[in-house]
């Protein structure tokens, strides 16, 4: 038993025409359309979708998958606007949804690319995705799904159109040495890897890494400079809210705090403690993104060279070893400040003032 | 229902359709562009946090103003934090708390044109009479087409009477509506307000609303 159902749509001149099919068991049928019209099926490249044949479209639907076809045409509507003419039981190989959506390349390609260059004259009227079929089992016609048979997944949407994410290189970041701290240039990836201790970075909430390790594979390239993500991860406030500008000085928006605590302190105790309670309580409750990014791309070159130890036995390259270097000295700065500043954070939560005691 | 706006190129005007739609829909409007945020902005939680993990979809949705955002920030620190991904459920949960939510996709045909497109149950294509507009509304058709967000309409924004409105129907297959190029549109946009609200009288604004109501005709209401 099959029943098909319908809905009718007009718009500029043209009838939009949605079917869908549903069925008992697993049929193969073949629908006619009964508008005193031409009928413009959807097309992909041009050639008519799979299923289609001049006015008739045809498809495998089974019980809990809907078959769903639309086409369009420029004549008014009626009821039905087309009907079952063929109902047969299909095999239970025979793949869901319009016949020939696989194999649309073989013999019926052919038909296919004649008709329309004889009859349809180039008219490329889409009714969009309905002639698709519902549920599962899509064809891979597209490079956007995953692999074949499948829905589009975010993932693969990513995949294949590539990551929107900023590239790394693009995030203008302060020069790293605070003597420099109002140059918004750009820090030269080579350059900052050599420079001494001066990625100084700056994290007053722990960097517990406690991220996710999983999410969206970004480019883990082994030579990626460790001074640029902590510098990112620098000027990231806490809460994350209406950052306006990227290319706040090295100390500004983190070290606020701690500057003006040396001298404002003391003399407002009680009003502080408001103040700096705030932003620890936003803190508290997350790592900011860019620190659990910096600590992932870390993470992902710490892992490629523990990779290659084991594969190899050999020294790695030495590119990777400047890397590992720098990440080392930006890792164990921001352990020393972060230990630092929670020893102040504590000691202010105990109001024991003494705004010098985590200073450098 | 959710619904992308997309164009391909930049320039074309996704924004302020996005955003005058949104106001004529009752919807809430979400600036998918994680890179270059141009839809007005405010304090709070915006969907850098959001796809970041730092804030959840509903409380980034900002509901003062004339109509109702999630704005997105505007750092490239922010984008590179996120988590574009995310952006799919992110948008679903905003849909399901508050039903119609228009998202404004970016330029270009990245990832994240993708994931408004995947997210979406139909699209609207804005493109101006330009060719390098047109070829990019129709990659970008394509596109939406494979993520089965089906095309709704058409806006051929800063058209004239003159522009060959039924050819461009023709080639992507759907009803076009022309915005006129008129700066009480860009003026609002300017000022943040829907372009109904500030100069309800002009064709811009009644160009508006004839594409709300195509919308409403022609979005899917079999799925949900």
């Amino acid at each position: 038993m099959v029943t098909l159902d319908w809905e009718t749509d007009r718009t500029d001149g043209v009838t939009l025409v949605r079917l869908y099919v549903t069925a008992e068991d697993r049929r193969r049928v073949r629908i006619e359309n009964r508008i005193d019209g031409p009928v413009w099926p959807p097309r992909e490249e041009g050639q008519p979708a799979a299923g289609w044949d001049d006015d008739t479209f045809e498809g495998v639907v089974a019980p809990g998958h809907r078959l769903v076809a639309g086409y369009a045409t420029p004549e008014p509507p009626r009821n039905p606007p087309a009907e079952v003419v063929a109902d047969d039981p299909a095999d239970a190989e025979a793949p869901l949804g319009p016949v020939g959506a696989e194999a649309v390349e073989t013999d019926a390609g052919d038909d296919r690319a004649t008709a329309t260059d004889g009859g349809s004259s180039g008219t490329t009227t889409g009714t969009g995705t309905l002639g698709r079929h519902d549920n599962g089992d899509r064809p891979a016609d597209g490079s956007t799904g995953t692999s074949n048979g499948e829905e589009p997944t975010p993932e693969g949407v990513v995949r294949s159109l590539g990551d929107p994410v900023v590239p790394r290189e693009a995030v203008p970041v302060p020069d790293a040495s605070p003597e420099n701290e109002s140059s918004g240039a750009r820090a030269d990836d080579s350059s900052g890897l050599h420079e001494d201790d001066s990625p100084a970075p700056h994290e007053d909430n722990s960097p517990t890494p406690d991220e996710d390790d999983s999410p969206a594979p970004r480019e883990a390239e082994s030579t990626a400079p460790s001074p640029d993500e902590t510098a990112s991860a620098n000027s990231e406030t806490p809460g994350g809210s209406g950052e306006e500008s990227v290319e706040t000085g090295d100390e500004a928006p983190l070290e606020e705090p701690a500057g003006d605590g040396a001298v404002a302190t003391p003399n407002r105790a009680g009003l502080s403690l408001e103040g700096i309670a705030q932003p620890q309580t936003d803190a508290e409750l997350v790592v900011p993104g860019a620190v659990r990014a910096w600590l992932r791309d870390v993470d992902r070159r710490l892992a490629a060279v523990e990779r290659r130890q084991v594969a190899e036995a050999t020294d790695p390259d030495p590119t990777v070893q400047i890397a590992v270097a720098g990440d080392r000295r930006a890792l164990a700065s921001v352990a020393d400040r972060v230990e630092t500043l929670v020893g102040r954070a504590r000691a202010v939560e105990h109001g024991a003032n003494d705004p010098d005691d985590g200073g450098r | 229902m959710i619904l992308a706006v997309v164009g391909g190129k930049g320039g074309v005007g996704k924004s302020t359709v996005a955003y005058n739609l949104g106001a004529h829909l009752d919807a809430v409007v979400v600036d998918a562009d994680l890179a270059m945020a141009d839809l007005p902005g405010a304090r709070g939680p915006d969907l850098h946090d959001v796809l970041a993990g730092r804030a959840t979809p509903v409380e980034a949705v900002r509901e003062g103003g004339p109509v109702a955002m999630l704005p997105c920030g505007r750092s490239l620190v922010g984008a590179r934090a996120c988590e574009p991904t995310a952006l799919v459920d992110a948008v679903e949960t905003v849909s399901d708390v508050y039903g119609r939510v228009v998202v404004d996709c970016p330029a270009g045909m990245s990832g994240d044109v993708g994931l408004g497109l995947l997210v979406a149950d139909a699209c609207v294509l804005v493109t101006t009479p330009t060719p390098a507009a047109l070829g990019d509304a129709l990659r970008a058709r394509a596109l939406a087409r494979e993520l089965d967000a089906g095309l709704v309409a058409v806006v051929l924004n800063r058209g004239t009477e003159t522009a060959p409105t039924e050819t461009i129907a023709n080639r992507l297959g759907a009803p076009v509506t022309v915005v006129p190029e008129d700066p009480a549109v860009a003026n609002a946009q300017a000022a943040g307000v829907p372009v109904a609200t500030t100069a309800p009288e002009t064709p811009a604004a009644a160009a508006f609303d004839d594409l709300a109501d195509a919308v409403e005709r022609a979005a899917p209401s079999a799925r949900r």
